[in-house]
């Protein structure tokens, strides 16, 4: 017996009851081989949906950066004319429909403004291959 | 006069020293079960088990301070990752420092993650459920020792779970200083000086308990 009438704890004795008391008497086997098979699972899953997260953000950079090259020529067009000109659009925005390369939408507010803008763009393109 | 207390305390501590410092030898038989195991064989790997199982529950339960709930789950995560781990090892260390190696990392993630989880909640119900002064002194004797053996519970608590291990290992699986050693990756020294701490720091708090540790 570990503990004795002068209350002393015999501690190897005292351990050893304590730590096989409140421990588990029998080891659950298949618990630990279904646990073991379903881990690599687990880890291909978690694999498998962080790699579609990579191709997803690899994807979105890349198709950003082809849009942000094929408008950054009309953005500059838009803005060289902002700047030479007294009357800006209030609103405006510019468009190729599609694979037609020559056609742009232009929309205003201000139809005047839209007119002179046609004009400017015209006059200022006439050097420049679209 | 410190000085000399520490010096028997010391000397008591590591009284099995010259036995200690002997390398460590795997049983044979737990060896063979050990290969048979790695290569994927689950009858030698229970029989491994069996023969390993009150080490390792006794382990893991010390390592939770005697959490009955704890000790089930470090037991459990002990087993699959032994189970999973036995194709990898290359006979570096001991077999014995490989398993409680495992159950060391197992016991102590279960612990972290039961601290994430419940740890204000634990700590209240340790603190209501265990009185810290015994009001029995009569009775019968199992009742005492189950009430000594609470106390001895809630003063494991106090101490680090590393150090309450480490204790275990040596108080009842005898292991000597070398092997604890090898299986913390610890010069000797520190060894015996951490098992001299834990042990002392028991023994105040058994104290103040009113038991008195031998």
């Amino acid at each position: 017996m570990s503990f004795t009438k002068k209350r002393t704890i015999e501690l190897k004795g005292a351990l050893r009851e304590s730590a096989l008391e409140s421990a588990p008497s029998f080891p659950d086997f298949a618990q630990v081989y279904r646990k073991a098979e379903q881990r690599p699972q687990r880890v291909r899953r978690l694999a498998l949906s962080m790699s579609v997260v990579a191709v997803t953000a690899i994807a979105s950079f890349l198709v950003g950066i082809y849009w942000y090259d094929r408008s950054s020529s009309d953005t500059a067009l838009i803005d060289s004319w902002s700047s030479i000109s007294s009357s800006a659009p209030t609103a405006l925005s510019i468009d190729t429909l599609g694979e037609q390369q020559d056609r742009v939408v232009v929309a205003s507010t201000q139809n005047t403004t839209v007119n002179l803008f046609v004009q400017d763009l015209w006059e200022s393109s006439s050097g420049i291959s679209w | 006069m410190i000085d000399d207390t520490l010096l028997v305390r010391t000397m008591r501590v590591a009284k099995k020293e010259p036995d200690s410092l002997t390398p460590v030898v795997d049983d044979p038989f737990d060896l063979e079960l050990a290969v048979e195991a790695s290569g994927g064989d689950k009858g030698a790997f229970e029989r491994l088990m069996w023969r390993w199982w009150d080490r390792i529950r006794g382990y893991c339960a010390a390592f939770v301070a005697f959490d009955a709930e704890l000790a089930e789950e470090a037991a459990q995560e002990s087993l699959i990752r032994i189970y999973k781990a036995l194709p990898k090892w290359r006979r570096e260390s001991s077999l014995g420092a490989y398993l409680y190696g495992i159950c060391r990392t197992a016991s102590a993630d279960v612990m972290r993650r039961a601290a994430r989880h419940h740890a204000h909640n634990v700590q209240v119900e340790t603190f209501d459920s265990f009185p810290l002064e015994s009001h029995h002194s009569t009775g019968e004797g199992n009742v005492l020792n189950e009430e000594a053996n609470r106390m001895l519970a809630v003063a494991m608590q106090k101490l680090d779970p590393e150090d309450r291990a480490m204790l275990y290992l040596h108080e009842v699986e005898d292991k000597g200083l070398a092997e604890l050693g090898e299986m913390y990756g610890l010069p000797l020294g520190t060894v015996k000086s951490r098992l001299f701490r834990a042990r002392d720091k028991l023994g105040t708090l058994l104290r103040e308990m009113g038991y008195e540790l031998h």
